[in-house]
């Protein structure tokens, strides 16, 4: 079943330039430029029920408008919206009771009261009955393991903390699809894995259907089995991560740190990073990696080794450029 | 079952506020404490004119004492009640804060208005009917029990109709980026009106405030009503005026909704 | 200085961004001109004089006395600087090689400049509007004593919201505080009624603060009355501003040392 579906969905902000300077000022009293920018354009996208989507893509590449318009925050210029039937602009408290949105930097709890207490100001809002409720809200207590924290101020709550109160707010009425835009933002290792492995069981065990943004690889890679790329406001790829990443992801960074003085240079195409006696790092086509580390295992004294996945923004750039024919974008 | 709703979100919202507002307890008085002094400051300029004068336009001191009480009173319920909420409407819209209510099942507006229930302003309503009944005592008038109801009628209406005007000043933020000075204005249009009775103001300044932005009527109509100088035809003309802007706000907001833009994150 | 002047001139830039803002910033003046021409309009229809005011003299007061009080912006300094305080993003004036209290004089006086073209357009526009038969001394003594008189005012009413402004140091919520502060002040100088109107002996406190000779003596001596009073107003509020500067500076000397730098 198609739960969220957009046909040739576009939006369009109109801004106006402002001149530097004295004179420019004096100038923007009376005349101002406007500019309009497409932040998305003729985008189309159907999402399954149950499904993990992450929509991955550069600052200002579209993402989170895509989300307002999902969520019914702002209308689309053109083009066509459903999801689970409602047209989400209408604003219809239906559609509204069935979804969830989580902007990691907005906060709907309220900083000086417990998360306990929005909780019981949203059970009221949504309607949850009793027993429902209680229900939920054991169950993320115990999977988020926060009863420490239920009880107290939120101001006083670590960032982890409180997304996790965050998360459980959004989830509370048991929505059929949950928007998540940069949920792990500024979390630290440990709070992102623990978010993750969170998000991973609601998707599977409770079969909320979840579109995810983010500008963690991490995220993206242990979470979503489908991905869409935007950039410039229009889909550049969408389908498997796998698949996106035997394509695309070429380059591994591996750094080395040698025991004593050492003058290794590879034997194959790197692109070199950084490199003096005790360290080495640089840039190596994938299918080489395996070579590259015999290669350094036999022949030099290692201290330690890591080996780095690309950077989310170097993938999404090379799509980007190659992005001619279009075969890559078709569905799964 | 929707009534029961809100009324649960209602007390939910209620009981929230009063937990947070325990946390400062000098602002919890705060405007009891600020209007306390506006008003006080307005008893003063005009008994200082009336050490010189008979009379304003055909009101005299009492009169203007009752007037002076009833817009404490409106003043106070609108403190009391909607206030604190509104007023954070603009900030809301141009953070782009207000994606987390426009995503909640209930009607933005109803969070919104209610969401900052003021319980601080409370006192406020009761030295405002402190004045009015001091006011009272010096006039020669029947009090009956249509005064009364009546009166507080027409009270409630204004309430309405400041509610409205204050919306609809909040709501243009949606539509315009740097809307501060429109609040700014309605400040000192509702100090202005709140100071002199409408029935002084003629000719154009008339049709400004009580047809365009009818701040003149708020505290003058009720006063009118009480002291037996309202007539049928002003008193139906209030009824329409508030219908009127009500229409109006709700068919703007609803507008502004659609045209939401939303502050990126 | 020279720093001070480029703050000046960076925020009298900031406010032309604002269009909207600005016609409505002129027409603000406007609803003190129209309270006392409904107001006195009314009282002077039953007598001709009142307190030595003639209807146009009455009307004049107000013009003037309204573009004085308008210039005054220091008191969104001090709510700025209170809200910085607060919420811990004061640290960017701490770090800086300049006085804070500089740095804010600065940005009033470049707002104040900003205003003053607009509000004599708007004035100017009032008294045409509302057809006033200005009254306007033509004492050159009187007009350079009453400008002498607002700069002095102005300094004095920054440092004393600047004073206010750093209170947010030692209490938690100085709102409160300073919609009093800002209520009482309007009365005290004269913005709403002429303070001759009020009983003498009270006239005689009031003329030991500052208060009265920030925008109501210097309104009067503009349309020509209370020249006996010059002298005392400088000297006083010569006085005053030094008070003020020497509070300001130990207060905030004592007070840096509570600052917590929240969410710097």
């Amino acid at each position: 079943m198609k739960i969220i579906q957009t046909k040739q969905l576009t939006k369009t902000y109109t801004r106006f330039k402002k001149e530097e300077g004295f004179k420019g000022s004096i100038k923007g009293l009376f005349k101002r430029e406007k500019i309009t920018k497409d932040a998305v354009h003729d985008f189309d996208l159907d999402i399954e029920a149950g499904e993990f989507v992450g929509l991955i893509g550069p600052n200002g590449a579209g993402k989170t408008t895509l989300m307002k318009m999902l969520s019914g925050i702002i209308s689309p210029t053109s083009g066509s919206l459903s999801a689970l039937g409602y047209i989400p602009n209408e604003l219809k408290n239906e559609y509204k009771k069935q979804f969830s949105i989580v902007m990691g930097q907005k906060s709907q709890l309220f900083q000086d009261l417990s998360a306990a207490d929005t909780f019981l100001l949203l059970k009221e809002i949504y309607g949850i009955p009793e027993e429902e409720y209680r229900r939920n809200l054991n169950y993320f207590i115990e999977l988020f393991k926060v009863s420490d924290y239920l009880n107290v101020q939120v101001r006083t709550l670590s960032l982890g903390e409180r997304m996790k109160m965050e998360l459980i707010a959004a989830l509370i009425h048991s929505p059929k699809i949950l928007f998540l835009d940069e949920p792990t933002i500024g979390l630290d290792a440990v709070a992102q894995k623990q978010i993750r492995s969170f998000l991973k069981e609601v998707n599977s065990d409770k079969g909320t259907t979840i579109l995810l943004t983010s500008h963690y690889m991490d995220d993206i890679k242990s979470l979503c089995k489908r991905c869409v790329v935007v950039n410039n406001g229009t889909k550049i790829y969408d389908g498997g991560l796998a698949l996106l990443f035997d394509k695309y992801q070429t380059q591994k960074q591996i750094t080395v740190s040698f025991e004593k003085e050492t003058a290794y240079i590879p034997p194959f195409a790197v692109q070199i990073i950084e490199s003096n006696p005790f360290k080495l790092s640089f840039m190596a086509p994938r299918g080489d990696v395996r070579d590259i580390l015999g290669s350094i295992l036999s022949q030099c004294e290692i201290n330690d080794i890591s080996i780095l996945e690309e950077d989310i923004g170097n993938i999404v750039e090379r799509i980007y450029s190659i992005k001619g024919g279009s075969s890559e974008c078709e569905n799964i | 079952m929707t009534i029961t709703k809100h009324c649960k979100v209602l007390f939910m919202l209620f009981k929230m506020k009063l937990s947070k507002n325990m946390a400062f307890r000098f602002s919890f008085f705060g405007v009891c404490f600020v209007d306390g002094s506006l008003f006080l400051i307005q008893l003063l300029m005009f008994s200082s004119i009336y050490s010189q004068v008979g009379n304003i336009g055909g009101w005299d001191k009492q009169e203007m004492l009752f007037f002076i009480g009833t817009f404490s009173l409106i003043n106070a319920l609108n403190m009391a009640i909607y206030f604190f909420g509104i007023i954070t409407i603009p900030n809301k819209i141009k953070s782009g804060e207000l994606d987390l209510y426009i995503t909640k099942p209930i009607n933005t507006l109803f969070h919104l208005t209610f969401e900052s229930i003021d319980l601080g302003s409370v006192p406020l309503i009761f030295a405002s009917i402190g004045i009015l009944g001091y006011a009272v005592s010096g006039m020669s008038i029947q009090i009956t029990a249509v005064n009364i109801i009546g009166y507080s009628f027409l009270v409630i209406l204004m309430l309405l109709l400041y509610y409205d005007l204050m919306v609809i000043l909040r709501t243009l933020p949606f539509f315009v980026i740097q809307a501060n000075s429109l609040e700014r204005l309605e400040g000192e249009l509702a100090t202005l009106c709140f100071k002199i009775p409408g029935t002084l103001f003629k000719g154009a300044f008339k049709v400004l405030f009580y047809l365009i932005l009818p701040y003149g009527i708020m505290a003058t109509v009720p006063t009118q009503f009480f002291i037996g100088t309202l007539t049928p035809l002003g008193f139906l003309y209030s009824i329409c005026v508030v219908g009127g802007f009500t229409l109006f706000t709700l068919l703007l907001w609803k507008s502004g909704l659609k045209f939401y833009k939303s502050a990126s994150s | 200085m020279r720093k001070y002047i480029e703050t000046s001139k960076l925020l009298f830039k900031n406010q032309l961004v604002y269009r909207f803002d600005i016609i409505i910033s002129m027409v603000f003046t406007v609803s003190k001109i129209l309270l006392a021409f409904v107001l006195w309009g009314t009282i002077f229809g039953n007598q001709k004089v009142v307190v030595g005011f003639t209807f146009s003299a009455m009307l004049s007061y107000y013009v003037i006395s309204s573009f004085i009080t308008q210039l005054d912006q220091s008191s969104n300094a001090g709510w700025q600087i209170s809200t910085e305080i607060k919420n811990g993003s004061f640290s960017k004036y701490i770090i800086k090689p300049m006085s804070i209290l500089g740095y804010f004089t600065a940005q009033t006086f470049g707002i104040s400049a900003f205003l003053v073209v607009f509000n004599l357009l708007a004035a100017s526009l009032w008294v045409l509007v509302f057809r006033i038969d200005f009254t306007f001394t033509s004492n050159l003594s009187l007009i350079a004593a009453a400008l002498l008189l607002i700069l002095l005012g102005l300094l004095f009413m920054i440092q004393l919201n600047y004073y206010i402004g750093i209170l947010a140091f030692r209490f938690v919520d100085t709102s409160v505080f300073m919609m009093i502060k800002d209520n009482i002040i309007q009365f005290l100088t004269g913005a709403l009624i002429p303070l001759t109107l009020l009983p003498a002996g009270i006239i005689k406190v009031m003329m030991v603060f500052p208060f009265y000779y920030i925008s109501y003596l210097p309104s009067m001596l503009l349309i020509g009355r209370n020249g006996g009073e010059i002298v005392l107003g400088i000297v006083l509020l010569i006085g005053w501003n030094g008070a003020f500067w020497i509070l300001n500076h130990f207060t905030f000397k004592k007070l840096i040392y509570k600052y917590e730098g929240v969410g710097m």
